[in-house]
């Protein structure tokens, strides 16, 4: 199943509002509606006993507590943990930083790096090459994370997977990828399969919607490709 | 100037934004082309030249071929400009120009797939690996 009518980049429009959030605590993952909760709703949905504080847990023996009524901002640290209120330090000096928990298909991966790659979140979550990344939106458009894009953590850290089923169009021809990032010689031996007629040795080259084509993309390169991109393979030049 | 030469030269203006273009109609329907300010790469003296050619009557089905780099072009290091590159003048629109030919010939040209922008660009990438 084509996956085109709901991918889009992440630079396509203003994406920021409306990414899922989600809190790990105490090895649970719970959602959240929004990036800034008051610490009562965090109370409510994990069923935290009146008898303890939620502590957000950074990279350091000395985690503070969040005080009773204060907003938690998960954009900070997303990772906590729960102590007794008698036990709870409310010190405010720690300087180490705070636990990003990463969301993938509902498992998670810890780090302390608040930016990633999209190659780098791949290898987080050790997802397959025939899958792709979206970073989870409350709307069905939900943003493709291809692998050379920066991929913030205070975007939104809720993310799952699709396999990928991708139609571009080469030598005006259709060619279906179940790799979303090829390597262009992939990309000619996948063309060459489905009868384009274009050999190992032809360049590559990207036509853009203004009518104008990119530079040659040499063979070591990888090409995240994208529902309806369009590109001309055609063959080297020789001396005469 | 033919509609599909027309478009071709309206794709090498689209390709090579920001530089110059200008297109001459020939007698046949075809077009004379010059790239101005293209950057042929740091071996060359002259490191941007304007770039001439001629997309024939019979464009899509005919090679662009060969290429013009207007003016007096030299190796920085002295050396010979090497296979590919002969001297002779460029003969445009009621003009002959001195210039250095470029012979590259697409001899597995698909007319269905290549066209004038993509040779140039092709040609302009194969002078700076030079």
């Amino acid at each position: 199943m084509a996956v085109s009518t709901q991918q889009r980049r992440p630079q396509d429009e203003d994406c920021l509002s409306g990414a899922k959030w989600a809190l790990a605590l105490n090895d649970s993952r719970f959602p959240m509606p929004r990036a800034v909760v008051p610490e009562e709703l965090v109370r409510e949905q994990a069923c935290v006993p009146d008898s303890h504080l939620l502590v957000r847990d950074h990279n350091s023996p000395h985690d503070p507590a969040i005080p009773r009524g204060a907003d938690i901002d998960l954009r900070e640290g997303n990772v906590f943990k729960l102590v007794k209120e008698s036990e709870a330090v409310f010190d405010d000096g720690c300087q180490s930083p705070a636990k990003l928990a990463w969301f993938l298909n509902d498992a998670w991966e810890v780090t302390v790096k608040r930016q990633q790659s999209g190659s780098s979140l791949r290898r987080l979550h050790d997802v397959p090459a025939n899958f792709d990344v979206f970073r989870d939106r409350e709307s069905p458009a939900d943003d493709l994370i291809c692998g050379d894009e920066n991929v913030e953590f205070a975007d939104g850290p809720v993310f799952d997977t699709r396999p990928v089923e991708v139609a571009i169009r080469i030598n005006k021809q259709d060619v279906v990828f179940t790799i979303r990032e090829p390597q262009v010689s992939t990309i000619k031996e996948t063309a060459k399969a489905q009868g384009v007629s274009v050999e190992p040795d032809f360049v590559l080259y990207q036509k853009l919607e203004d009518g104008s084509f990119g530079p040659a993309i040499h063979d070591d390169r990888r090409v995240c490709l994208i529902e309806g991109m369009s590109f001309r393979c055609v063959a080297t030049d020789d001396n005469s | 100037m033919k509609p599909l030469v027309e478009q071709a030269v309206n794709e090498v203006r689209a390709t090579f934004k920001g530089h110059p273009v200008d297109a001459d109609a020939d007698s046949d329907g075809g077009a004379y082309v010059k790239v101005h300010d293209v950057d042929v790469g740091e071996k060359l003296s002259p490191k941007q030249v304007s770039v001439a050619f001629r997309i024939t009557f019979q464009h899509p089905h005919a090679d662009v071929y060969p290429h013009f780099l207007l003016g007096k072009v030299r190796r920085q290091d002295g050396q010979k400009l090497g296979k590919g590159f002969h001297n002779k003048q460029w003969e445009g629109h009621n003009e002959k120009l001195d210039a250095t030919m470029v012979s590259r010939r697409s001899n597995r040209r698909d007319p269905a797939a290549d066209t004038p922008a993509l040779k140039l660009l092709r040609v302009i990438e194969w002078i700076r690996e030079q």
